[in-house]
């Protein structure tokens, strides 16, 4: 059975200037024995949470709240800077920008083979997955260009194509499915609901309340790298609604 | 249905793990790269293929380069030096085919983590695995250029006897070396980037200093030549070079094992202690 559990997870980016990539800038300043304290962002301080199968989460939260770190950490993308994390099941996570992961150069029809094949399946299972994933994705003849030609809405919709059909245990979405039109999202949500009734455990993180009503029975709200709240989806947007037209309402 | 192979191996150990258990988790990204062969040889084919349907010829355009140069080498220094032609041009032709193989492979090394940081970030896979794909696809290449070879041995240009064999360690040697090489040179040029120009600058430099254009003999007896000891390339150019030109030696292959096993070490102890650094560097 799929399972997600975090223990007390930390995730701290140090900022890195253009300065700080460089060797010759940083043999100068020991050199020199100057060394500035780098700038620590802490994403994520201490989180703990477990989903069981069958859950479906919504992550809300300010721009920087820590929900993608949060998301690429359960989809073991990032490493915790300290913590245990344990995944069981298959993750497949659509994370990233909208060509993320896609080779720009290939076709659609390419893509859709070596994604598959990065993501553990054998290259005969794919091409034989193929005119599905096509059919889903209604990217029809454009399939046959190369991907750099593709809007990012197309470009999301080959993702998402692609990893719905490879059958995960865990679904990690982060901003649904961005800018997808609407009829290609009312397919996407029939498709998400028949993965949740197969007791996946899907994570969402969105700016958007209907999605997150439509697709999440419980949501956690994350507040500067810390879980301010968890509960039902409605009570958990109503209070992260309330702490921006309310300031002082956080603990 | 494919068998669940994502449970089998853990990804990033935690920043502030021991270090038993990040060598525990870079050994097992090892593990799991050689255990998807199916995936990076698929990917390296694919790449290739990718080059003949741009450009018709695809990677012949290379060896053809790659012939013109040799030409074009043999014929200026063979004058210069007053080599005979029979003599020097299956020299110069395994030096500049050999090298071609050993610097493609560290410029590709030097770049890999940072060019798919986009693959890395959204698609979970073992980072061996990229590095293997860039070998496979490094020897794909040198194996179109090995026509160059062929043609110089049917004119009877080349030796072969038993020693040939030694070619086939050689290669895994090479191979071996380029795998290892990306373990810790991709781990640095992605924590520090301007390491990558300076990898092309010394590149340029071995291209000089590996006997490729003028013979180890011509220095014999000169202090300097002990220089040369401090090459690697020269070594494992000279562990193929050696037995094709039927004067295969025993020193080549010893100094070429030393070198792997530094390099494999310095990889391996690299690798587990950046491995999980790398997403953070590169996003």
């Amino acid at each position: 059975m799929p399972r997600i559990k975090l223990d007390r997870v930390c995730a701290e980016y140090t900022l890195l200037s253009v300065l700080d990539y460089n060797l010759k800038h940083r043999i100068a300043q020991l050199a020199r024995r100057r060394k500035a304290a780098p700038v620590v962002i802490q994403a994520l301080r201490s989180v703990d949470l477990e989903f069981e199968a069958g859950a479906r989460i919504g992550l809300v939260g300010a721009n920087g709240a820590g929900k993608s770190t949060l998301l690429a950490i359960m989809a073991g993308l990032l490493p915790p800077t300290s913590g245990a994390v344990e995944v069981e099941g298959r993750v497949l996570a659509l994370l990233g920008g909208a060509g993320a992961g896609l080779t720009q150069e290939a076709t659609g029809r390419e893509n859709i083979v070596s994604m598959g094949v990065q993501l553990g399946e054998s290259p005969d299972a794919m091409r034989a997955r193929v005119d599905g994933i096509v059919e889903f994705s209604g990217l029809e003849d454009r399939i046959q260009h190369p991907v750099y030609s593709y809007s990012a809405g197309m470009q999301s919709r080959l993702r998402f194509s692609i990893l719905t059909s490879l059958r995960p245990d865990i679904l990690l979405l982060d901003e649904g499915l961005g800018t997808a039109d609407a009829e290609f999202t009312a397919r996407a949500n029939a498709r998400l609901n028949e993965f949740i009734s197969g007791a996946g455990i899907l994570v969402l993180a969105s700016h958007g309340d209907g999605l997150l009503k439509e697709q999440c029975k419980d949501a956690i709200w994350l507040h500067q790298g810390v879980i301010a709240s968890t509960g039902p989806v409605e009570s958990v947007l109503e209070e992260y609604h309330a702490s921006y037209e309310q300031p002082g309402l956080i603990k | 249905m494919t068998t669940p192979t994502w449970t089998t191996w853990h990804g990033y150990a935690a920043l502030d793990a021991p270090p038993g258990e990040r060598a525990r988790a870079a050994t097992g990204d090892l593990a799991e790269g050689f255990r998807r062969w199916r995936l990076w040889t698929f990917l390296a084919l694919n790449e290739i293929k990718s080059q003949y349907s741009r450009t018709v010829v695809g990677p012949w355009w290379l060896t053809l380069q790659t012939l013109v140069y040799v030409a074009g080498i043999t014929f200026l220094f063979g004058t210069l030096f007053h080599q005979p032609v029979r003599v020097f041009l299956p020299y110069v032709a395994i030096g500049v085919i050999v090298f071609s193989l050993l610097g493609g492979m560290t410029r590709f090394c030097a770049n890999v983590f940072v060019g798919e940081a986009s693959s890395i970030v959204s698609s979970r896979q073992p980072l061996s695995a990229l590095l293997l794909r860039g070998v496979s696809v490094e020897f794909l290449q040198f194996a179109h250029h090995l026509v160059i070879l062929v043609v110089i041995a049917a004119a009877g240009l080349l030796v072969f006897n038993v020693a040939t064999l030694l070619v086939i360690p050689a290669l895994l040697l090479i191979a071996l070396n380029g795998f290892a090489l990306g373990l810790w040179l991709a781990p640095a040029v992605a924590r520090f980037r301007d390491i990558g120009p300076v990898v092309a600058s010394v590149l340029q430099m071995l291209s000089f200093f590996t006997p490729i254009f003028w013979r180890v003999d011509s220095l014999s007896g000169q202090k300097r030549a002990s220089l040369l000891a401090w090459n690697p390339f020269y070594y494992l150019l000279e562990t193929i070079r050696g037995p094709l030109l039927g004067n295969a030696a025993l020193h080549p292959f010893v100094g070429a094992v030393v070198i792997t096993a530094v390099n494999v070490g310095a990889g391996m102890l690299v690798f587990s202690h950046t491995r999980s650094r790398i997403p953070y560097w590169i996003s």
